[in-house]
């Protein structure tokens, strides 16, 4: 028995309702199916193309990923990518962190590890990082997150590379804080820790006390609940401990620099910039790169007593001037979407130049004299705030301690407490003791005649000849920036200068507009694109008597 | 119904005697024992490629149980001729074609059930082993299942609609690829979306909307990655239930008025 016309006629009309009803259906679907926890973001709006993984993609990997074996393909060429991290081809690894965080977007390492190889490890020769990948970089950190919003983890990644690599510790900060937002079950240590540092910084340092307060609760609130379980308990007690000792840290170092930052240090900041042949720059200057030699001893048991701050000061050695050479007028733009497509045309170089053997010494104060360079001083020496002076720093500034105490240079009073401090007996007893004053004659202490201060020195050699595919020179004005952040400089250095250099300043390079809020030392040198690829050596910038050049 | 219920019966009961679908059968299931080899697989956490995989196993093979049985239901029963025998008695075609595809629906569910249960036990065990930090509830992965078995039993719709008026070679890569288009769904909703010419627009939003979407019963990733959050997890599930029983009821009709005209 078949249909007639009208069961037909019926049978179509209903067949036509349901297609309807499937429509409407999809068009509902289609908003809760495109979460990323259920489905990957769409590939069009993926930027770049996918190169060696494009190419060596078998059609398995297709085929398996299109059959519902995602995740399995994911972790396939994952294992892909790390081979080729082992070999080298660096530049096949992007391509597949693209697919992998397409097909698996819930999978944090990949994001987190595509990341750090673009931030870190596309390197030139000398190991001076690719800063144009850093955009591709937070891309990806960026794209992690909007996948993966809920966690906390995609957001310490962020604010990690915002405070390591960027420097630009409010944008840190303001991943952290999202992180602890978004994710009620963030890891007090890894989030709220660094969110205190990142506050801190960035010259908020209220606001990094509030944070260790509250980091302190958060810890001791785990650590005296009876359901948490031991390996919980073990870690938040250290937590609690750090947070505590660096509550109490930030505190006495919030009251004394108040005072103890002023009044401001003349930087005294210069340099000079030498070609040296083409594409390879010598760049050196000197600085009065100042800190705290000791500092009272802070005891977090003791709350409300904040010691005494810095002891003494003196130059020290440890902070860094960013060099960072780019085409005219660069400035890196905002992570929008993933594309790690770099421009080829681009050239940036980025270096930090590590600043030394600044030393100082009074007429009547104590110095070690070395007859040649080299060597470092003892943590008594250190204590006492006594330098060692060679040849290299000019004509020896005084007479040997024996000599002098035999009534050939008068100590001063401060001379007298250096000697005291470094020997460990009082400068009474040292006077009679003449085996003890003939042992640190020997070892080369003296006594200066008159003052002598050298500054702290850097100088290094950047060659950029040897990575012609990372430093092009296609513009025709490239911009040499020389600066120094207070906010990046070591807290022994901050304990004088100030977190935001408010402790510092500079007749020529002090800039306070680049960085609202912060104090740098800065110099822009303008240079052309002949300036870099000449082949005579040559003076670009500053004076050829500021630092010798000799090798 | 009582006579498109005895079909089905018989379909199942001739089903399960078929090597073949047996074969798919024992080979997924066996997969799924190699793939708790898989301790070495440190790349990604061992349980989430255990998930990942057996799920996409399951799926698998259900997708060429599904296939190979649907393709082959009403063209076996002309060549064999007794669909002369059948509809010779007082059985109406639109009954004899529900029952086949009830028969193939009942199937399938033996076949992906027995993997599931399989899977679900030793995923039980092996994550009961692991001590995992954050472990899932094994039964959870029966969501993904039942989304996997709401895909086939609309695949299986199609296969059987289009083994109305196809022969089963024709209709085995007509399905497949009508099977992959439908998971590319995703695809061709962008490309109507972003595309520029407006016939190209309308092309691949048609497409969209009538090719059968296979896509949206993928539901790995949230099991392979529990700490996701999905928004309105009921409601996404239930609605992919409503379409599949709908789209399919719609390729039953179809092919109940293909079926009815067709001289046999």
């Amino acid at each position: 028995m078949r249909f007639n016309p009208s069961q037909r006629g019926s049978l179509l009309a209903a067949a036509a309702f349901l297609a309807i009803c499937v429509v409407v259906l999809q068009a509902r679907i289609d908003p809760l199916r495109r979460q990323p926890a259920i489905e990957p973001p769409k590939l069009g709006k993926v930027g770049g193309s996918l190169g060696n993984a494009g190419a060596s993609l078998p059609f398995e990997y297709t085929l398996g990923a299109l059959s519902g074996f995602r995740q399995v393909i994911a972790g396939l060429l994952w294992v892909r990518s790390d081979t080729f991290f082992h070999s080298g081809n660096y530049d096949a690894i992007l391509p597949c962190i693209r697919l992998i965080t397409w097909l698996d977007p819930n999978w944090l390492d990949p994001y987190a590890t595509g990341a750090w190889h673009m931030m870190y490890n596309f390197t030139d020769t000398d190991q001076r990082s690719d800063r144009r990948y850093l955009p591709a970089g937070l891309a990806l950190l960026k794209e992690g997150i909007d996948n993966n919003s809920g966690q906390y983890d995609m957001y310490k990644e962020m604010g990690w590379n915002n405070y390591d690599k960027i420097k630009n510790f409010s944008e840190a900060a303001k991943y952290y804080k999202l992180g602890m937002e978004n994710d009620k079950d963030f890891d007090i240590t890894q989030i709220e820790h660094a969110l205190a540092h990142s506050y801190e910084k960035s010259g908020q340092t209220e606001l990094a006390i509030a944070t260790w307060e509250d980091a302190v609760k958060r810890h001791k609130a785990i650590v005296d609940d009876p359901k948490a379980t031991p390996d919980a308990k073990a870690r938040n007690q250290q937590g609690y401990e750090n947070s505590r000792r660096n509550l109490f840290i930030t505190r006495v170092r919030q009251y004394h620099r108040k005072t103890q930052t002023q009044p401001p240090v003349d930087v005294q900041f210069s340099a000079q910039v030498v070609r040296v042949r083409p594409k390879v720059l010598e760049i050196s200057g000197q600085w009065n790169l100042i800190g705290s030699k000791a500092y009272d001893p802070t005891d977090a048991n003791k709350p409300n007593e904040f010691g005494k701050g810095m002891l003494s000061v003196g130059p020290v050695d440890g902070a860094r001037v960013d060099v960072r050479l780019q085409d005219a007028g660069y400035q890196m733009p905002a992570p929008t979407e993933f594309n790690f497509d770099v421009d080829s045309d681009l050239t940036i170089m980025q270096d930090a130049l590590s600043t030394r053997g600044g030393k100082t010494v009074k007429a009547g104060g104590i110095y070690v004299w070395r007859k040649q360079e080299g060597g470092s001083l003892t943590p008594d020496q250190n204590k006492a705030q006594i330098y060692a002076f060679d040849p290299k720093d000019g004509a020896n500034p005084g007479i040997p301690l024996a000599k002098a105490l035999a009534g050939g240079a008068a100590l001063s009073p401060a001379g007298q407490q250096q000697l005291a401090t470094a020997a460990k007996v009082s400068f009474a007893e040292l006077r009679g003791d003449s085996a003890k004053i003939a042992d640190l004659t020997k070892q080369g202490y003296s006594v200066a005649t008159s003052d002598r201060s050298i500054l702290g020195k850097f100088k290094r050699e950047i060659d950029m000849s040897k990575d012609p595919k990372m430093y092009g020179f296609k513009s025709d004005k490239y911009e040499l920036i020389l600066s120094i952040n207070p906010a990046s400089a070591p807290d022994f250095v901050q304990d004088r200068i100030g977190l935001m250099g408010e402790g510092w300043t500079d007749k020529r390079f002090l800039d306070t507009k680049t960085l609202p809020g912060v104090r740098l030392i800065r110099q822009k040198i303008d240079l052309s694109r002949t300036d870099l690829l000449g082949t005579e050596r040559k003076v670009l910038y500053g004076s050829p008597a500021v630092v010798s050049t000799a090798k | 119904m009582n006579v498109a219920l005895v079909i089905a019966r018989n379909t199942i009961s001739e089903a399960l005697r078929r090597k073949v679908l047996n074969a798919f059968l024992m080979v997924g299931v066996a997969v799924i024992v190699l793939t708790f080899a898989f301790g070495q697989f440190q790349a990604r956490q061992d349980l989430t490629i255990v998930k990942g995989m057996g799920l996409g196993i399951i799926s698998l093979a259900g997708i060429l149980i599904t296939i190979i049985l649907s393709i082959n239901l009403i063209p076996n029963e002309i060549e064999r001729r007794t669909i002369y025998t059948i509809l010779s008695k007082p059985v109406r075609r639109y009954e004899f074609l529900i029952g086949k595809y009830l028969g193939a629906l009942g199937t399938l569910l033996l076949n992906i059930l027995a993997m599931s249960v399989f899977f679900v036990i030793a995923f039980a065990i092996k994550q009961a082993l692991a001590g995992p930090e954050n472990p899932i509830n094994p039964l959870s992965l029966f969501k993904a299942t039942l989304m996997i078995y709401m895909q086939l039993l609309l695949l299986s719709s199609l296969a059987i609609f289009l083994s109305v008026f196809t022969t089963p070679l024709v209709n085995f890569f007509l399905s497949f690829s009508l099977f992959i288009v439908g998971n590319l769904s995703s695809f061709t909703q962008d490309l109507a979306k972003n595309g520029a010419n407006p016939i190209v627009k309308g092309f691949f939003l048609a497409v969209h909307y009538i090719v059968p979407n296979f896509g949206n019963f993928q539901y790995v990733n949230p099991l392979v990655n529990p700490e996701v959050q999905v928004k309105s997890e009921f409601l996404f599930l239930s609605q992919n239930v409503i379409y599949a029983l709908v789209y399919a009821a719609v390729l039953m009709i179809l092919a109940i008025l293909a079926f009815d005209r067709r001289e046999v």
